[in-house]
């Protein structure tokens, strides 16, 4: 009744609406279900069990990856962040710097090009000047590509602030350095706070560049996840794989709860 | 005062970002644009020497005798690439045109709940969410179970390994990318222009038609390229849903600098998924400079 | 009168040529409450951001209490600002925002208490101390605000159009609050605003301002009686205006021929005969009456009638192109003057007809 009273109401939308969260979320619900399958089987359910996480857990090689692809992102976030944050600050609030649009498509230059090629030119650049650190050459590239998803929520929220805050401040006899310690900051933190979880994320779900620059020993868990997948499908890779989902669903929904919480 | 130490000082705060990716990006990709014009190493690598071969090598093949003959092996994956990432855009649109519409409909808390379900997905894995499909298409997955159960089908269907499936996958990957930019469009759509075409005589499709897709268009060709541009260059979906014989550039350019060991072809390669982006992004800028964002009030 | 705030030829020009600011000069004396007036982008807002210190002049000099401060940055101004959308800093109580101030110059922990806790009673919001701006009204953020900006006790406090996003009841109750407060702390304030009713309310001086340029400063009643010009008359109040010829000068006055027909006297204002002028008055200085044709009265047509409440506005029609306006207090038992279409005698006191500089 109220919906066809609604002037904007299409007949077929909502379904294809619910068609498309089906869509969405089925591949995920059927990953989820059959890691606590007990047969090796993907299609018949077979009682449920714990069997393959713990086969998980206890592979050697699974933690070794679990552990660079955490300390790799741990390092990218706080790096990336921390220049977006920079930047962001630059852009948005020094009426001097010159060439902003410039400057702003340099900041989101990364997201512009195709990831496969920012992989190979990653590999080329480390191979010609022969750099090998080991880890180190993952979290340099993970930095680079993390600056625009750390940086874009953290504009964003900067430029929808009240200036005439850190006005009221510097009003108030405030220098420009207390005012961005006492005002600016502190009102930015949501956005640096999703600014880092975005950033994180990416680093710790990111493939096909990791895939390119890592050195032996250096595997992350995307790539042993890869590496499991070619071979075949085993259940082990469901569970992994579930962790890692329930992990990024649980950053995801918290970052939002943040923001939400601090719009009111 | 304003001597040039102080202006540069206005400059401190961009100078990390712009010397990591300036140094760690934009020097890299002037990197492979220098390989693509040299020769291949034997085992990697490159050798300084000029040439265009690993263009050439793109149209060409030299036969026993040292000749140059047409060869359309990689046209044919180029094109492949190009029609699988074109399919997808449509895809993304076609279902993601009337989600974003129906979510822009709805009351703010619903909006947001919505918003928070389309982004969920999109902050996952990739690797994992394009191996579920693994898990529905294959011989013995769920959709072949389901039918062959059913009694409907004896043989399992050939899901897993074909182009739709690459181009299911990639769909799946990329429709948020679509839904997000429509969905800001509309949601600053004014109701009041539907009720004011209503008013005039226009029924729901044709207001859809003249009032609403219109105003929504800014919104349909950014998420037209944020699609395009990850699908033209993708690599896991192509590789693990569209087998070996569906290869796509993403892995053709993988290859090179893995097993085939060409990096100049792989550079060239990587030259040329970079042109048609960039020709994408500038006909973009070009468009929403000459409409000036007019479209959006 | 010693000058709180004195501009010379204080010029603003934003980037791509946009000039928000022509050459003002201005004295704003100790003590004063003065305000800028004006309809929007007339310069008003960019002269306070200008005192303040969020602007720099592009020339000109801007001095306090006789000290040059055109180049000194907003913190080491003793000038602050009540904010349009008071922009109290939403993560700091309501006694953090006060003492935010007191704490950046210094004050001892002991004086910054006492201090916030006088404003806020000055303000009448001792109990709200702990509370967030968020869990309070509109009005009640706003004299936040004012305790916020008067209690570093500044020499002098801006005010940008502090009352705009309040509803009316309160905002009247609020013009005597800001009087009042002006008067107890002696602190000259500097008032923006675009309602020109506020500003006849609880100014002591008017500059009234248009596309970037200082049109007329002046008391209330300078303002409104005698405008200098044609935008002042018809920024502040209701206006009619006449193109007219002068016909006739004596020492008692002298006598105009309207370019619409019939003839109006007014006080001498140095014209010569010939001349082409502009006539003004108020409507409420002309007077309606059924018969009669004499000095200083013409014959019209009522066009229209507004019943306004305590007033009556009759548009009357002088001749095809000239209409007036007429404001007439209503009489108690609701008769009108006239119909719609009838003839009538408008009368005019010859004190009240202004010539305007062109």
């Amino acid at each position: 009744m109220t919906r066809s009273r609604d002037i904007r109401w299409l007949p077929g939308f909502s379904w294809v609406t619910l068609f498309f969260f089906v869509f969405l979320y089925a591949p995920l619900i059927i990953l989820v279900v059959f890691s606590f399958n007990a047969s090796r089987s993907a299609t018949v359910w077979a009682g449920f069990s714990f069997e393959w996480y713990t086969k998980a857990f206890a592979n050697d090689d699974i933690q070794r990856a679990a552990t660079n692809s955490v300390i790799i992102a741990i390092f990218a976030t706080i790096a990336a962040t921390t220049i977006a944050t920079m930047a962001a600050l630059t852009l948005s609030r020094n009426k001097r710097v010159k060439g902003k649009p410039v400057f702003g498509g340099v900041l989101i230059f990364p997201l512009m090009i195709p990831e496969i090629v920012t992989a190979v030119a990653t590999l080329t650049f480390f191979a010609a000047i022969g750099l090998s650190l080991g880890l180190g050459n993952i979290i340099i590239a993970h930095t680079v590509f993390c600056i625009p998803f750390a940086y874009l929520p953290i504009r964003a929220r900067l430029d929808g602030m009240d200036e005439s805050l850190e006005a009221a401040a510097q009003d108030l006899y405030a220098s420009k350095f207390t005012t961005l310690r006492l005002i600016t900051l502190p009102l930015l933190m949501p956005g640096i706070v999703s600014g880092a979880m975005l950033a994180f994320i990416i680093s710790l779900d990111d493939f096909i560049i990791t895939l390119m620059v890592a050195e032996a020993g250096s595997t992350t868990l995307p790539i042993y996840i890869y590496s499991l997948v070619r071979i075949g499908i085993t259940p082990e890779v469901n569970a992994v794989s579930t962790v890692l989902l329930g992990f990024s669903v649980i950053v995801v929904t918290l970052s939002y709860v943040i923001g939400k919480k601090n719009k009111t | 005062m304003s001597s040039i130490a102080e202006k540069l000082r206005v400059y401190t705060g961009l100078m990390p970002a712009v010397f990591v990716i300036g140094v760690f990006m934009i020097v890299p990709i002037m990197i492979i644009f220098v390989y693509s014009f040299l020769v291949a190493g034997d085992f990697g690598g490159v050798k300084p020497k000029f040439s265009t071969d690993a263009y050439v090598q793109l149209l060409f093949q030299k036969n026993l005798f040292d000749v140059s003959e047409f060869n359309p092996a990689y046209l044919i994956i180029a094109f492949r690439s190009l029609w699988i990432a074109v399919v997808t855009v449509l895809g993304c649109l076609l279902l993601g045109f009337p989600v974003a519409y129906y979510i822009a409909s709805q009351p703010e808390d619903r909006r947001n709940l919505f918003l928070l379900l389309i982004t969920i997905p999109f902050w996952t894995n990739l690797l994992v969410r394009t191996y579920c499909w693994i898990l529905v298409l294959r011989d013995t997955g769920l959709i072949n179970g389901a039918l062959i159960n059913m009694g409907l089908i004896d043989e399992p269907l050939t899901l897993l390994y074909t182009e739709g499936a690459v181009a299911l996958g990639l769909i799946y990957t990329y429709v948020p990318f679509m839904v997000l930019p429509i969905y800001a469009a509309l949601e600053r759509l004014d109701v009041r222009l539907i009720e004011a075409s209503r008013d005039l005589y226009a029924n729901r499709w044709v207001t859809l038609r003249h009032v609403v897709v219109p105003l929504a268009m800014p919104g349909m060709i950014a998420g037209s390229i944020l699609v395009f541009i990850p699908a033209l260059g993708a690599f896991i979906a192509p590789d693990l849903l569209g087998g070996g014989k569906n290869l796509m550039l993403g892995s053709l350019v993988q290859l090179q600098f893995s097993s085939a060991r060409n990096w100049p072809f792989g550079a060239a390669l990587s030259m040329v998924i970079m042109a048609v982006v960039l020709l994408c992004l500038y006909a973009y800028a070009r468009n929403v400079r000459k409409n000036g964002g007019g479209v959006q009030h | 009168m010693t000058s709180a705030v004195k501009i010379q030829a204080l010029n603003k020009v934003y980037p791509g040529d946009v000039t928000a600011l022509k050459s003002a000069d201005l004295e704003i004396g100790d003590n004063e409450f003065f305000t800028l007036l004006g309809p929007s982008g007339c310069g008003k807002t960019t002269l306070l951001r200008l005192i303040a210190g969020f602007e720099e002049p592009t020339a000109g000099v801007l001095s306090l209490f006789g000290d040059d401060i055109s180049t000194l940055p907003p913190e080491k101004r003793p000038v602050n600002t009540v904010f349009q959308h008071y922009s109290l800093f939403p993560h700091m109580s309501v006694f953090e925002n006060v003492a935010f101030g007191l704490r950046r110059l210094g004050r001892s922990d002991k004086d910054a208490k006492a201090r916030v806790e006088a404003m806020l009673d000055l303000v009448h919001l001792t109990d709200f101390a702990g509370r967030k701006p968020s869990q309070l009204s509109g009005g009640q953020q706003q004299r936040v605000a004012l305790a916020r900006a008067l209690a570093p006790e500044p020499k002098v406090l801006l005010l940008d159009e502090p009352l705009s996003a309040l509803d009316l009841k309160l905002r009247q109750s609020m013009r005597a609050e800001l009087k009042r407060l002006q008067k107890d702390t002696g602190i000259t304030f500097v008032f923006v605003t675009h309602d020109q009713e506020e500003a006849l309310a609880m100014s002591d001086r008017i500059a009234v301002m248009s596309a970037g340029e200082i049109q007329q400063v002046g008391d209330p009643s300078a303002i409104y009686e005698h405008p200098e010009n044609r935008f002042v008359a018809e920024f502040i109040g209701d206006a009619n205006f006449l193109n007219a010829t002068v016909a006739e000068t004596t020492p008692s006055g002298t006598t105009y021929a309207l370019d619409a027909g019939g003839t109006l006297t007014g006080p001498d204002q140095g014209r010569a005969k010939g001349e082409a002028v502009t006539l003004f008055f108020r409507p409420e200085k002309a007077t309606l009456s059924q018969v009669g044709e004499g000095p200083n009265q013409l014959r019209c047509t009522v066009k229209d009638i507004l019943y306004l409440g305590n007033s009556t506005d009759y548009w009357l029609a002088l001749d095809h192109v000239t209409t007036l306006i007429v404001r007439s207090k209503n009489q108690t038992d609701g008769t009108v003057i006239a119909d719609i279409g009838e003839q009538i005698s408008l009368s005019l006191d010859p004190a009240a007809l202004r010539i305007l500089a062109t």
